[in-house]
């Protein structure tokens, strides 16, 4: 997994220098948070209710804006054909790139975390165990599935529409599951049920990576 | 000599267009081969297809023995310079080597980043971060990545584009002691005068095919010239027509 970490390194180093994608997920997510929770009758429980809607679909968006930044650095001098010309398996670029994605998505949401507490009135702490499996297993998810898509898309015209038409339908296990499953940690509901869908989570990650891996390799050639 | 590269039969389609017509060629280890052709005559595609970047619509390539495309090892002796410098903005000189020193599994990365920018002669901007970097800089530490993991065929798509006087007879002196090293080289240009520079063979190429191959002791530079204008522009083939 060589070639796998120098890519994840030379993403989060790229990231540190710019801080372009981390800064720009946490504006844009607090403005929609925001947003939303102005949109509605002041007093009334609706916020509440839709609060973990609401953050994945911040989430979901935000994940997208980022995929979309992380393959236009790659775009650039034509850095992407550097990654496929290494003598290694296609499938650790692929690797690689899903790593720094992930890590950099889930750094912007311990930022948000406990500003969507604030604004949704819950306490940040509660649930949170339960709350963080369900966040950091749809990320998994969502993100084995976007760097392919990213990667089919990275040459083509119109790729800031194509990437969410493609994406979102294909996510939407990972959208119920992961709003579920923050909705069972934040109201205090019952375990097993919040295990069960973090169970469901888990095991639509393993099919993403698994056909993501497969995948990948094959979708890059020219 | 032993057959180092050998492509066979070679096809590249967009869709309708055809950018590679059944391209046969032999390179045996420690020639360099020189291909010409006017913009759009597949030298660009061609390389890419030798470099493992490509994936030919039909036919093969042979590197050492092995399957390109197939074999990640025959991607490790192959280094590519493209059209594009393939280097990051965000980092610096240093930083872009490191990381396809990693990347390459080059023994030791660091030693051999400093050692690859004393001989670009970028020593003194290897701290700046490359997107300041003139064209001809950009370049110079382009044929750096490329040579980082001292390939053993060395295939260069306008090499000396971007490159002032000086730094084209350097980098021209140093690919011919490559090839004396017995390394392969593959370069294609427009420039003719490269010809003399460096190539053992010549190849010329149009609209996807190879209308010419030959020998630079056979085809002087002057009568690559003639040669060149007599089949790409009033479209007459040689004797050596493949």
């Amino acid at each position: 997994m060589r070639a796998a970490y120098a890519i994840f390194r030379k993403d989060l180093l790229l990231e540190l220098r710019g801080k372009e994608i981390v800064v720009t997920l946490t504006v844009f997510s607090f403005l929609v948070l925001t947003v939303f929770s102005f949109s509605t009758v002041p007093g009334s429980p609706a916020p509440k209710e839709m609060a973990p809607g609401i953050l994945w679909i911040t989430f979901l968006f935000a994940g997208i804006l980022g995929l979309g930044r992380a393959f236009d650095r790659e775009r650039e001098n034509g850095c992407f054909t550097g990654l496929l010309l290494a003598p290694c398996d296609r499938m650790q670029v692929y690797w690689g790139k899903c790593l720094s994605t992930l890590t950099l998505l889930l750094v912007f949401q311990a930022i948000l975390w406990p500003i969507f507490g604030v604004l949704y009135g819950y306490s940040p702490v509660s649930g949170i165990g339960t709350a963080w499996a369900g966040i950091i297993l749809g990320d998994i998810g969502f993100v084995a599935l976007g760097v392919v898509l990213s990667a089919v898309t990275i040459h083509a015209r119109g790729r800031e529409i194509i990437l969410p038409l493609l994406l979102l339908p294909l996510c939407l296990p990972v959208l119920v599951g992961g709003v579920r499953v923050i909705t069972l940690a934040l109201d205090g509901g019952s375990t097993a049920e919040a295990l069960t869908w973090i169970g469901r989570l888990a095991a639509f990650d393993v099919i993403f990576l698994v056909l993501g891996s497969v995948l990948f390799p094959l979708v890059v050639e020219e | 000599m032993e057959t180092f590269l050998r492509a066979e039969g070679l096809v590249k389609r967009y869709g309708h267009i055809h950018a590679l017509r059944g391209i046969d060629l032999q390179v045996d280890r420690g020639d360099s081969l020189v291909l010409l052709g006017p913009n759009g005559a597949g030298k660009s595609t061609l390389l890419g297809v030798l470099a493992g970047r490509v994936r030919p619509t039909e036919g093969q390539v042979v590197l050492q023995g092995e399957i390109l495309g197939k074999s990640a090892t025959a991607r490790s002796l192959t280094g590519y310079l493209a059209h594009s410098s393939l280097l990051y903005q965000g980092l610096t000189a240093r930083e872009n080597l490191l990381f396809y020193g990693k990347l390459f599994g080059v023994e030791d990365p660091a030693e051999r980043s400093d050692e690859m920018l004393h001989f670009m002669g970028l020593w003194e901007r290897r701290d700046d971060r490359i997107g300041g970097f003139s064209r001809g800089m950009e370049q110079r530490l382009s044929i750096a990545r490329c040579l980082l993991h001292d390939p053993q065929l060395i295939l260069l798509d306008e090499p000396f584009s971007g490159l002032d006087y000086q730094s084209s007879r350097a980098f021209a002196h140093a690919l011919r002691q490559l090839r004396d090293g017995h390394r392969t080289l593959v370069v294609a240009t427009h420039d003719i005068a490269a010809v003399e520079d460096l190539g053992d063979r010549v190849t010329i190429m149009d609209r996807g095919r190879i209308l010419h191959q030959g020998t630079v002791s056979a085809d002087s530079p002057g009568s690559i010239m003639d040669l060149y204008t007599r089949i790409v522009f009033e479209g007459k083939q040689s004797g050596g027509v493949k």
